[in-house]
């Protein structure tokens, strides 16, 4: 069975800087997996290069079984790649409405339809009510993203990529940037909606309740 | 409501203005139509996708002289053929200008309109023999739906038919605009211009998307071009000069970009101002220079932020 997600001996320097000394990590499907490493470990160029961000300098990523290489971010969310931020990154003047629909419209292949009105999409209006209640934000479909509370914001931004229905999702330190008494319910939820919806795999970026297998970062 | 209330009374007063007998003010609204419709095009471009481009005046010029070629040195009269085609030499243009300036944004993808914008203005300028250099091209009266209108004099056809045909495309421009602002697409573009790593992250085609934009408004100012052309008869490369597009943006500030209809509030109230301030001073330029100011400190949402205030208080 080939696997859903493959990394093979990846490097990836900056300059004389090694980012990535040669990480090899495979994903298959069902598993919830959890990179740990400290700062500066690479977790990020990691996350960076799987999803076709930056290409690696050497080593190569398959996803589905072909190789991520020049696909572009894009295309590989397409496919079914999502990802979340370290940083908080949203669309700050969209409501949290727009913001989920921009990722079920991108599901639905629908981003570029030029005529079609939108607020009639029954589609997308089941898609963003039922993710919207997975994270708890269902009663906040028409604030701005930039008026909602840092947690909130936080899993605004993950609800989002989950909005994509993908078969393998990344979340680059989900629980940084918000405060400690917040970092409890967000990764609760994380892991109620990751649970509860659609994505075969899970990776995240930092220790997570009830992982399968963790993954320590090679350092140099 | 205050916005929707005062829109109809506008709107009223622009249909009925040709009755009430005054053809100067009538005229001066001609150019403003032609604005309106290329400032639509570009408020997709800035307001929607982010993208301030400093030489959509380029397009404007391109609608303009396909205007004078076609009906000066190819006989085609008819003003539906003469958009058609203003449309298409425009999208034609707008893809391999626009795949160089959408890799870049803010200030370079400015400075790269704005370079396009005066090597445009250029070959207006030198090619002689083809443009007709700093003399420009004429424009012949064009025929409005098929009918020649040649009994009517020039203020007379001004007034009465073209006022009414180019009110008609500044609508139907407008009904378009609101279409692909409200669309799957329209969206894509508000997302690009939030942020556009997250917007690729989510499945956006960020280049492909600016691109569309672009090409969308680049069509806009050229349908703007012709209406601006047809009034004054003429068609001469200061219609592409680099102040032309920043007077374009002034009105975009002026009206509003993150209103849809500011484009347009912003085109009308530039042709009139300009006019009752020019007949005031001739330091009109000053005057605007200090309104454009006072527009960015204290306005920046332009003057349907001040119509539409209780928008602005719930976002």
């Amino acid at each position: 069975m080939t696997a859903l997600l493959e990394a093979t001996d990846v490097r990836k320097s900056y300059g004389d800087t090694l980012a990535l000394d040669g990480v090899s990590l495979r994903v298959d499907a069902g598993e919830f997996v959890s990179i740990i490493g400290p700062n500066g470990a690479g977790k990020t160029t990691l996350v960076n290069v799987l999803t076709g961000l930056t290409p690696p300098s050497s080593g190569r990523v398959r996803f589905k079984g072909t190789d991520v290489a020049g696909v572009g971010p894009a295309r590989l969310a397409r496919l079914g790649m999502a990802r979340s931020f370290q940083l908080v990154t949203i669309f700050p003047a969209l409501s949290v409405a727009d913001t989920l629909a921009v990722a079920a419209l991108s599901r639905l292949r629908r981003s570029t339809r030029p005529f079609a009105a939108l607020s009639r999409d029954a589609d997308v209006r089941a898609a963003v009510d039922e993710v919207a209640a997975l994270f708890g934000l269902h009663d906040k479909l028409e604030r701005a993203a930039r008026t909602l509370p840092q947690g909130d914001k936080k899993l605004l931004d993950v609800a989002s990529a989950f909005a994509l229905r993908p078969d393998v999702i990344l979340m680059d330190e989900p629980t940084s940037g918000v405060s400690t008494a917040d970092k409890t319910t967000i990764m609760q939820t994380l892991v109620h909606a990751a649970t509860a919806s659609s994505p075969s795999t899970r990776a995240a970026c930092s220790p997570t309740p009830r992982p399968t297998r963790s993954v320590p970062m090679p350092t140099s | 409501m205050i916005v929707r209330a005062l829109g109809l009374i506008a709107g009223a007063a622009l249909v009925l203005l040709p009755l009430a007998g005054v053809p100067y003010t009538t005229t001066l609204l001609l150019p403003a139509f032609g604005y309106a419709v290329a400032l639509l095009g570009l408020n997709l471009l800035f307001g929607s996708t982010g993208l301030l481009s400093f030489g959509h005046a380029l397009f404007i010029a391109l609608g303009g002289y396909t205007a004078a070629a076609l009906t000066g040195r190819f006989g085609v009269r008819s003003l539906e053929l003469v958009l058609l085609a203003a449309a298409l030499v425009a999208a034609l243009v707008a893809v391999p200008i626009g795949l160089l300036c959408v890799r870049y944004v803010k200030i370079y993808f400015g400075m790269l309109t704005l370079a396009f914008g005066m090597l445009f203005y250029s070959f207006l300028y030198k090619f002689y023999a083809l443009t007709g250099g700093d003399e420009g091209m004429r424009v012949l009266r064009p025929m409005l739906l098929g009918r020649p209108l040649e009994h009517l004099d020039t203020v007379a056809y001004l007034t009465g038919p073209f006022y009414y045909y180019a009110l008609g495309v500044l609508v139907v421009a407008a009904l378009v605009m609101r279409r692909l602002v409200g669309s799957p697409f329209g969206l894509s573009l508000r997302s690009i211009r939030e942020n556009a790593a997250k917007a690729e992250s989510l499945g956006i085609g960020v280049r492909r998307c600016r691109l569309a934009a672009f090409v969308v408004a680049a069509v806009f100012g050229a349908i703007g071009g012709v209406l601006l052309v047809v009034p004054t008869g003429l068609a001469d490369p200061l219609l592409a000069y680099w102040t032309h597009s920043g007077n374009l943006v002034f009105m975009l500030l002026l009206g509003g970009f993150d209103h849809f209809l500011g484009p347009v509030l912003g085109a009308l109230v530039f042709i009139l101002l300009q006019d009752s301030v020019m007949s005031l001073t001739s330091y009109w330029r000053f005057v605007f220079g200090a309104i454009l100011a006072v527009i960015v400190i204290f306005f920046p949402r332009g003057l349907m932020g001040l119509l539409d205030a209780r928008r602005a208080a719930a976002s």
